[in-house]
C-alpha cells in the first residue's frame, strides 16, 4: 500500500491537476501496470487524431466515440477518488447490486456533465486561462474532499458510534434495573483482537433491539435484506463528491476540440469515456456487493465469525473513507 | 466461509492492486536536450526544449491568446511560462544527473520561454547545477523524466540529446521508457534504494518508465 502525495497540487506544469491524491496497491503487478501506461497513452494520441480527422471526415466521429468508450473503461482502473467513494459507500451503507450499478454509472454520467459545464463556462464563454480553469478545479476537488469527509462521519457514526452508544446506554439501564456490577466487557483486559470481535459483535447485537436501526433484523443483512431502492437523497453526497472533481483527461479533450472548432466532438467523447468509466466501475460495484453477498451468506447465524468480518468490513469502509479524505484535502491544501 | 467469498476477495483485490501508485499519463512530452560544458570540460547544466502533444498544448495555451484567436505570441505565453517554471521546481525540473552513486538535481532556471507553433507548445529553459561536475573520463546518467508519470517524458527522435561545445570526448546512449536495455536494468539495479526518488517497491515499474541518456566521457 502506498499513499500518493504529489509535489505541488498544481502539477508539473501549473496547469492540468494530476489525478494523485489517493490510496492504492501500487506495484504489485509492474507487467499490468506497464501495459496500461503504454495503453492510455496510445488511447490519448488516437483520441486527439480522432478529433482532428473530424474536422474533415464525418465518419470519423463514430470511431472517436469508440475510442472514448474504450479510453473510458480503462481509464477507470487506476488511481481516482470516485471509486474509493462509491466501493466504501456500497460496503457500509449496503446497497444492493442494482444501486451499486446505479450509482456507478450516475456518477460517473455527473462527472462527465460537470467537466462539459466547466469548459463550457469558463472556455468558451469567460475565456479564461487553463490556470484559472486548473485552480478552479482544485477548489472544486477541496469541495469534494470535504464532502467525502462529511459522508465517512456520517457512516461512522450509522455504522459504528451510534450502535455503541446505545448499546451504552442499554447496558446502563439494565444495570440500574438489576442492581448488579453488570458487564465488564468494556474494561477487563483482555487482547485486543478479543476486544474488538467482542466490540463489533455486541454493537451488532444491540443494533437487533434499536427498531431504527436498519441493520436488517441482526443483524448480519443478508444480500437481499440490504437497501431497496437507490435513496436519492443520501446517494447525492456520493454522486457529488464524484461529480466535483471533473476528470483532466475530459477537459482537455473538451478545450483541445473547442481549439479545433469542434467542441461538439469533446463532448460527445467526454459522455461516451463517462459510459466507459460506468463500466468499469460497475463491475468494481458488483465485485463489492457480490463480496458483501457471499460474506451474508457464508455468515448464516448472526454470531457466526463470518458475520463478525462481515461487519467489521463495514465499519472499516466507513472508517477509511474520512480518513481518505483528509488525506486528500492535506496533499490539494499543500500548496506548498 | 465458502470458496466463493474467497474467490470474491481474490477477485476485488486483484482488481485494487492493478491500480498503481501514480498519476495517470495525460501529458506527453518529447525532449530535445543539450548538456552544457564549461572551457574545464565540466558539465554545469542542460538546455531543455520540451514539444507537448496537441491536446495539452491547446489546454495549456486556452485563454492566453490576446488577440482571441487561438494563436498566442511568445509575449502573451509569458506569465504561463512562469507558472511553468514555478511549479516544475517542485518537481526538481524532472531532471537529474546521476554520477558516482550521486544525484544531482539544478537550481531555477534564468532564461525561459514559451512557443505555440503548429499546434504544439514548447518550453525552453536552461538549468545550471550548483557548482560544475567533472566528468573526465567518467559515466554518467542524465535522467528526464516524471517519477510520477502524469507527464510521460520521452526523448525527442531526431536531434534528442546533443552536448555543448567543450565536451570532453563523449558518447551518449539513450533509453526510452519502455525500451530499457538488459545491461541499463541491471546498473540500475545496483544503485542503492536509498538513492532512487522513488519507493522502492515502485522501482521496477518505474524502470519500465524511466526517460535517460547514458554518457561515456573520455
Amino acid at each position: 500500500m502506498q499513499i500518493i502525495l504529489a509535489a505541488s497540487p498544481m502539477g508539473p506544469f501549473g496547469t492540468g491537476l494530476p489525478d494523485t491524491g489517493g490510496i492504492s496497491a501500487g506495484g504489485m503487478f509492474p507487467g499490468l501496470f506497464g501495459w496500461l501506461v503504454e495503453t492510455q497513452l496510445r488511447f490519448n494520441n488516437e483520441l486527439t487524431r480522432a478529433v482532428e480527422n473530424i474536422r474533415h471526415n464525418g465518419a470519423a466521429f463514430w470511431a472517436l466515440i469508440g475510442i472514448a468508450f474504450v479510453y473510458g473503461v480503462i481509464h477507470a482502473v487506476g488511481p481516482g477518488h470516485g471509486k474509493a467513494v462509491i466501493s466504501g459507500w456500497i460496503m457500509a451503507n449496503r446497497e444492493n447490486l442494482r444501486n451499486g450499478i446505479m450509482l456507478a454509472g450516475l456518477a460517473a454520467l455527473a462527472q462527465a456533465v460537470s467537466a462539459i459545464t466547466l469548459i463550457l463556462v469558463a472556455a468558451l464563454l469567460l475565456h479564461l486561462t487553463s490556470v484559472s480553469i486548473t485552480k478552479a478545479t482544485l477548489g472544486f476537488e477541496i469541495g469534494s474532499d470535504l464532502l467525502i469527509i462529511g459522508l465517512g462521519l456520517w457512516l461512522v457514526w450509522r455504522r459504528a458510534l451510534r450502535p455503541v452508544l446505545l448499546r451504552r446506554t442499554a447496558i446502563a439501564d439494565s444495570r440500574a434495573a438489576s442492581g448488579g456490577l453488570g458487564h465488564l466487557a468494556f474494561s477487563a483486559p483482555q487482547g485486543a483482537a478479543t476486544s474488538l470481535s467482542r466490540f463489533v459483535a455486541e454493537a451488532a447485537e444491540f443494533c437487533g433491539l434499536d427498531d431504527d436501526c436498519d441493520c436488517g433484523g441482526l443483524h448480519i443483512p443478508s444480500a437481499a435484506a440490504s437497501q431497496g431502492r437507490l435513496d436519492l437523497r443520501r446517494a447525492w453526497s456520493v454522486m457529488a463528491a464524484t461529480a466535483l472533481r471533473p476528470c483532466t483527461g475530459a477537459l482537455i479533450v473538451l478545450v483541445f476540440a473547442l481549439s479545433q472548432h469542434v467542441l461538439y466532438a469533446g463532448i460527445a467523447a467526454t459522455i461516451a469515456m463517462s459510459f466507459g468509466t460506468a463500466l468499469s466501475v460497475s463491475i468494481l460495484a458488483a465485485l463489492v456487493v457480490s463480496l458483501r453477498g457471499s460474506l451474508a451468506m457464508a455468515s448464516g447465524g448472526s454470531r457466526s465469525s463470518a458475520a463478525r468480518l462481515l461487519l467489521a468490513l463495514e465499519i472499516l469502509a466507513a472508517c477509511l473513507l474520512p480518513l481518505a479524505g483528509a488525506l486528500m484535502l492535506y496533499v490539494h491544501l499543500h500548496v506548498s | 466461509m465458502k470458496p466463493t467469498f474467497l474467490r470474491n476477495l481474490a477477485a476485488a483485490l486483484a482488481l485494487l492492486g492493478s491500480a498503481p501508485a501514480l498519476a495517470h499519463p495525460h501529458i506527453l512530452v518529447q525532449a530535445k536536450t543539450k548538456i552544457l560544458f564549461n572551457a574545464e570540460g565540466e558539465v554545469t547544466g542542460v538546455t531543455h526544449i520540451w514539444d507537448f502533444d496537441k491536446a495539452f498544448s491547446a489546454f495549456a495555451v486556452q485563454g492566453y491568446d490576446s488577440k482571441n484567436d487561438g494563436r498566442p505570441s511568445q509575449a502573451d505565453l509569458q506569465p504561463l511560462a512562469k507558472i511553468n517554471m514555478n511549479s516544475l521546481g517542485y518537481y526538481k525540473f524532472f531532471t537529474s544527473l546521476v554520477l558516482d552513486g550521486q544525484t544531482l538535481t539544478p537550481g531555477h532556471p534564468t532564461a525561459f520561454f514559451d512557443t505555440f507553433t503548429h499546434d504544439t507548445l514548447e518550453i525552453h529553459f536552461t538549468l545550471n547545477f550548483a557548482a560544475p561536475v567533472a566528468v573526465k573520463g567518467k559515466s554518467f546518467a542524465l535522467r528526464v523524466y516524471d517519477p510520477e508519470y502524469f507527464a510521460a517524458v520521452s526523448f525527442a527522435k531526431d536531434v534528442p540529446v546533443t552536448l555543448g561545445h567543450g565536451h570532453p570526448d563523449c558518447t551518449v546512449n539513450l533509453h526510452r521508457p519502455g525500451q530499457l536495455a538488459p545491461a541499463m536494468a541491471a546498473k540500475l539495479a545496483a544503485i542503492p534504494a536509498s538513492q532512487h526518488d522513488v519507493p522502492a517497491e515502485l522501482f521496477a515499474v518505474t524502470n519500465l518508465l524511466i526517460n535517460a541518456a547514458e554518457v561515456a566521457c573520455k
